[in-house]
This record gives C-alpha cells, sequence and structure tokens, in this order.
C-alpha cells in the first residue's frame, strides 16, 4: 500500500477532525491562559478530570448536557484551585501544575474505584455520548462532505470555540485586559487592571476549555473513563498553543498540524517502515514547527532592527 | 545560598557513594535505599529460619505482587481470581500489592521489603518487568519461595532454585485465532469484505505480545497463505488511540482486528462496534464480559485468545498447599493448551457466526498443535529482524 493511498482519502480527512477536536479545545484554553501570562501545564490534569466526570455526570444524570457541564464544572473548578494557588498563595507555577497532574491522575483512579469497584475503565457505568450530527446541505458535497459532515457534536463546538476565543481575545474589553496583563503586568496594574483578578478570569476560561476536551475523550472519541486517558494530549496542547504563537488562529492551525501528525501515526503503519519512526511523527512535527517559528521570528526582529 | 547548597550536594553524593559499596549489584541511584534494606536483612537472617518452620505449620501465605493496577479486565485480574479461587478451596493467606506501572523504581524496594518480611511462603510477580527485579533479590534470599508468571528468570545467570516459573504458550493460541481470522475474512460472514486483509493491533513492540503476533500471523499463513496481516503498535496505553488506528485498519480493508492490547484494547472493540467489523479479544472470553453492559460489541466479538492466568496461577499454587515436593522449584514450565491454561474462548458468538468448515478446520489445528505436528513460531527465540521480516512479509 502506497502513503497517498492512505492520505488522500475522505476517511483520512475525518480522523484529522476527530483526533484534533480534544487538543485543539485544550490548545485555546491554554493559549487563554498564556496570554494572561501564566504559563499553564496543568491541562492534562485539567482533561482527566473533566473526562471522568463527564462520565459520572451523564452517567447518573442518563442527560448528555448534565454529563458536559459537570465535566466543565469538574475542570472548571481543579482550574480554580491552580489560580488560587498560583496567584493567592503565590506558589510556582510548573510545580503546582505537576502537583495538580500527579492528584488528577491518581485522584481519577481513586474515585473511579469508589463509584464503580473498578480501578482501569468505567465500562461498568451506563454513561452516554454527545451525539453526532450529520450537516444539511454540506454532507451532499462530493469529498468535502464526508470529510466535514458527521462528526460529534463537539467537534463543532470546537471550530465555534476558535471563533468565540478569537472574539474573546481580539475584540472584547476583556481580551485588551487579559493581553496587557499577559504582557506587562506591572503597566496593566498601573492602569487599574487587577492583574490577579483578571489572571483568574483567564483560568476561568481555560477549566471550561480544558473540561470541554475531556468530555470530548470520555464522551465522544471513546465511550468511558479509562485511567490517565489524556495520554499527553494536554502537553500537545500547550505546544500547540506554543507553536500557534498564542493567537487563536496559529493555535488552531498548530493544532490541526498535530491532529494530522497524530492521525498519520495511526494509521500509517500498514507501510513497512519501523512503527517507532511512526510513533515520533506528532513530537518531529512539534521540533521543526517550533524550530521554523523560531527562525521566522528571528529574521522579523532582524528586519526590525534594520528598518531602526 | 549558592554555597550551602553545594555543600549539601556534595554531601548527598559522598553518601551515595558509600552507600554504593555496601552491596554488588546497587546502582548509584537507589543506594540510599538499599542499604537500609540491607541492615534490616542482617538481623532478619537470624530469626528467618525459626520463623519459616512456624509458618510451614500455619496456614500458608501467598503475596501477590501485581506491576500495574488490577482492574485491567484481563491478565492481572485473572490472576488476582486465580488467587482468590486458590484462597477459597486451600484456605491460605493472601497479601496483594498494586504498584503503579509507571513507578518502575519502587519494583525492588517492595519486592525487598517482601522477602524481608520472611512473612510469606511465596510471592508471586507477574511478567517481564518485575523478572529483572526478582533476579537481583532471589539471589539475595535463596531461602524465600518466588513464583514468576508470564516470563522466566534466565537460569543461566545464577542459582535460582528457590524460584518457579510460568510462561504461557499464547503463540499456540494466537494461532487458532490466526485460523478462524484468515478463514473468516473470505467467508460469507455478514458485513466481511472479499478482500483477504485481516489486522493487528498491539500494545507495544515487546516479546510477550510479539509473542501473540507471530502466532496469529503463522495461524494466518497455514489456514490462507494469500491473507495479509496488517499490523499495528498502540505504542503506550491508549484506548482513543487504540480506536483510531482499528478505524484506520478497518478503512484499509481488514474485516477482522485481533487485538493484543491490554485495556486499550476496548478502544478497538468499539471500532469494530462503530464500523460494523469483527474483533478477535484477548485474555479472557471478551465477547462473554461484554455481553451485559455492552451487547452491540460483544456480537463483534468473534472469539478471544484465553490467556488464563487464573488458571495458571491455581495450578501453582495447588501444588504448593497440597505437594509441595511436586513443584518444580528452580525451573520454568511453559503452559499450553493441554493445562488448559491457553486456547481460543468458542463462545456463543463464535458458535453463531463461526462456519462448521471453519470450526473443523480450528479443531483439527488444534489437534496439529497438541500432538506437535504444527510447531509454532515464539517471539521469544526470535531476533527483532526476525520479528519484522515476518511482519513485514504479510503487510497487505
Amino acid at each position: 500500500m502506497n502513503v497517498w493511498d492512505i492520505i488522500f482519502t475522505t476517511e483520512f480527512g475525518y480522523m484529522i477532525f476527530r483526533v484534533t477536536t480534544p487538543i485543539l479545545f485544550t490548545a485555546l484554553g491554554a493559549m487563554i491562559s498564556r496570554r494572561a501570562g501564566i504559563m499553564n501545564i496543568s491541562l492534562e490534569g485539567l482533561m482527566l478530570v473533566g473526562a471522568l466526570f463527564g462520565v459520572i455526570g451523564s452517567a447518573y444524570s442518563q442527560s448528555v448536557v448534565a454529563g458536559v457541564l459537570s465535566a466543565v464544572a469538574a475542570s472548571l473548578v481543579m482550574s480554580l484551585l491552580f489560580a488560587y494557588f498560583v496567584l493567592k498563595l503565590k506558589s510556582d507555577l510548573i510545580l503546582t501544575g505537576i502537583a495538580l497532574n500527579l492528584m488528577a491522575s491518581g485522584g481519577t483512579v481513586f474515585l473511579l474505584s469508589v463509584l464503580c469497584g473498578d480501578k482501569g475503565v468505567s465500562t461498568s457505568m451506563n454513561s452516554l455520548v454527545v451525539p453526532a450530527v450529520e450537516l444539511p446541505l454540506i454532507r451532499h458535497i462530493p469529498v468535502l462532505g464526508p470529510i466535514l459532515s458527521g462528526h460529534n457534536l463537539l467537534t463543532y463546538a470546537a471550530l465555534l470555540c476558535v471563533a468565540l476565543v478569537y472574539l474573546l481575545i481580539n475584540k472584547s474589553p476583556l481580551g485588551l485586559r487579559i493581553r496587557s496583563v499577559g504582557e506587562n503586568p506591572s503597566a496593566a496594574e498601573s492602569v487599574g487592571i487587577s492583574v490577579v483578578k483578571t489572571r483568574f478570569t483567564a483560568l476561568v476560561f481555560t477549566g471550561i476549555l480544558s473540561g470541554l476536551g475531556g468530555a470530548y475523550m470520555s464522551m465522544g472519541y471513546v465511550s468511558w473513563f479509562a485511567r490517565d486517558m489524556a495520554a499527553g494530549r494536554g502537553y500537545m496542547a500547550l505546544a500547540a498553543q506554543n507553536l500557534g504563537n498564542a493567537t487563536p488562529i496559529g493555535t488552531f492551525l498548530s493544532s490541526f498540524l498535530f491532529g494530522i501528525a497524530d492521525a498519520m501515526s495511526s494509521s500509517l503503519q500498514v507501510l513497512s517502515v519501523p512503527a517507532e519512526f511512526i510513533q515520533m511523527l506528532p513530537y518531529v512535527t512539534t521540533i521543526i514547527g517550533l524550530i521554523l517559528f523560531a527562525v521566522n521570528r528571528k529574521r522579523k526582529s532582524a528586519k526590525a532592527r534594520m528598518k531602526l | 545560598m549558592k554555597k550551602m547548597l553545594a555543600v549539601l550536594l556534595v554531601f548527598v553524593m559522598t553518601m551515595g557513594t558509600f552507600a554504593g559499596c555496601g552491596k554488588k549489584e546497587t546502582t548509584g541511584g537507589d543506594g540510599k535505599v538499599e542499604t537500609k534494606k540491607e541492615s534490616g536483612q542482617a538481623e532478619n537472617k537470624e530469626t528467618k529460619d525459626d520463623k519459616r518452620e512456624e509458618t510451614a505449620k500455619a496456614d500458608y501465605s501467598v503475596a501477590m505482587v501485581v506491576a500495574g493496577a488490577l482492574g485491567d479486565k484481563g491478565f492481572n485480574d485473572n490472576a488476582k481470581k486465580g488467587l482468590d479461587n486458590a484462597q477459597e478451596a486451600f484456605g491460605i493467606q493472601t497479601q496483594v500489592v498494586e504498584l503503579p506501572t509507571a513507578d518502575k523504581t519502587k519494583y525492588e524496594p517492595t519486592l525487598l521489603d517482601l522477602a524481608d518480611s520472611g512473612k510469606y511462603d511465596v510471592i508471586m510477580v507477574a511478567g517481564n518487568a518485575m523478572r529483572e527485579v526478582l533476579e537481583k533479590v532471589a539471589v539475595d534470599y535463596p531461602e524465600q519461595k518466588f513464583y514468576l508468571y508470564d516470563a522466566s528468570v534466565n537460569y543461566d545467570n545464577g542459582e535460582f532454585s528457590n524460584v518457579y516459573c510460568n510462561t504461557f504458550l499464547q503463540n499456540e493460541a494466537s494461532f487458532l485465532a490466526g485460523v478462524v481470522a484468515a478463514l473468516m475474512t473470505s467467508s460469507d460472514l455478514p458485513d466481511a469484505n472479499e478482500d483477504k486483509i485481516v489486522g493487528n493491533v498491539i500494545l507495544m513492540d515487546m516479546a510477550v505480545m510479539n509473542d501473540f503476533m507471530v502466532g496469529y500471523i503463522e495461524g494466518c499463513q497455514y489456514a490462507d497463505p494469500e491473507v495479509r496481516v496488517n499490523t499495528a503498535y498502540v505504542g503506550a496505553s491508549d484506548a482513543a488511540k487504540a480506536k483510531d488506528m482499528a478505524i484506520s485498519m478497518y478503512q484499509q480493508k481488514a474485516d477482522i482486528i485481533f487485538q493484543v492490547a491490554a485495556s486499550s484494547g476496548l478502544g478497538v472493540i468499539e471500532a469494530g462496534k462503530e464500523s460494523g467489523k469483527y474483533v478477535i479479544g484477548v485474555d479472557q472470553d471478551q465477547a462473554m464480559v461484554l455481553m451485559d453492559e455492552n451487547p452491540e460489541a460483544a456480537k463483534r466479538i468473534l472469539t478471544s485468545v484465553l490467556k488464563r492466568t487464573d488458571v495458571a496461577v491455581y495450578r501453582a499454587l495447588d501444588m504448593m498447599v497440597n505437594d509441595p515436593d511436586s513443584v518444580p522449584w528452580g525451573t520454568s514450565e511453559a503452559l499450553g493448551m493441554e493445562e488448559e491454561c491457553v486456547g481460543i474462548a468458542k463462545s456463543d458468538v463464535y458458535q453463531e457466526l463461526v462456519s462448521e468448515e471453519v470450526k473443523s478446520a480450528v479443531e483439527e489445528a488444534e489437534a496439529k498443535i497438541m500432538g506437535g505436528e504444527i510447531k509454532v513460531g515464539s517471539a521469544y527465540g526470535m531476533e527483532t529482524e526476525e520479528i519484522t521480516k515476518l511482519r513485514d512479509s504479510v503487510k497487505p
């Protein structure tokens, strides 16, 4: 089988969206906190907690909406905890992030075993999934139809979130405050913007978006919660927003780049190349992306200096 | 401040070096832990012999170390079931210690603690992950009996007369799964396509998992040399990724996928359900396990390659408790179909979906393997290049 026979199929295009969704949600969340000047590495934990509570919420209420809301709420609480530690107690960003990730990893398994007596997966809980939707009209377009239509509702929500986050960051007064706090906290403070309050608000958004990413993991991508199911996607999201230079569009594009690499690593093993090489793809993409980004920025700043 | 830190660092490193001298096998990093153990060990050794005689009369007690956690609905849970059955049948005392897979540094201290306590007649450990640690510990505690299943210590490397090992002939059972897959892919199974392609999703590129793959590929080739096998490694525990891989395999014209992916394999089963194709389960009869919770998925599981850790554990404990002289300490036994430790599940789904000809072909292959007429290759004796060659030779 040939590489192109695999990549140039509508199925592969469809898969990219499916794979990108959790990364995109979380990367947007990471982006907002980054713009507020907070390097948030607790995303992995936020996703995990979201994924677990999506399952718990939907299993007990038998309502998809309640499931997604409880995923968001749980992730939000966790994000506020992060905010409290970092902003109020002035603890170290990275250490707090690591601590929360570890807590989420162990805590979710603990909660799972308390609730359903199982330490591995939540399949014995009767949890629900967010339905997939067929897009009217678009579904009939050849090639594009099968790629764009029939996705999980959360996938479309993620795409919508790109626009919303764009408006929030670039067009709203709150966005302006978030950006100013991130770029120069002292200056922001001097004109009467509360740095702590603004960062708290930014972390609320991070919590909501990561919670949605987590909900997608356990209520769409697969239909159960498994221990450590985020499997590094939180870190990938962090890298994606970094690669996207913390802009909504950049984050969107780099998330897709990661999605493509991830989809390739899942479908190209049929070729007779070492599996390890294919598994490397998402990470190699990250490194190449970061290099290109750095080179570009250097050239730009050199140009700017020339003008002076 | 910097000076203080430097002094502190030097102090710690010196301590580490001294601690390292204490014992031959010590690796620099865990030097400190080792010394603590050693001082305890000296005191304990004297009292140990008396203790041993006592325990021989009292109840038999077993410690089971689980690398990973219970709740995997497969390998570990099964072994625990064997332990529970033995406890019920023989009234032995049991203790289960769970160790997270991520933290391998805990393996050695835990095993040392258990061996050092002298409380257990036998300490059970599992898998290749624990093997290396066991090889270190078993030599230092010659009085302590160890039972290792699903791996074998290298008996050429040292005096392991206190260690009994079990391996499983999972390659033989996988061979049968290969026969089922290869014959069913071109049969009139509903939803199967005419392409002679089947799949194999494997958690990691390691001997014990490749052993399933080697048997499966050989079984496919035996039943129908034209059948192609698409193989993929998930790389790390990730059910979502396993699902992606399976979906992509189904799109690449495979209609039956054998999953060897522990709990991530649930992703493959879900992919089978959503794509309307078929799956071969692993470790236990997954069709029966899922029948109540998720009958739609269960009906997509043609059969499962059984790896009955419960039977092996029960069998070993039965020997140890009821007939201590019959335990072949210091050797490794490969358990197969004869001991009913491996096999394929002939569930209701199998009975319903698999045609009579295929069933009889499977029985024929089964008899041939048991009779020694078919020799199934094993990943254990193979070089990495050989495995790669085999894998690539059958790719579509």
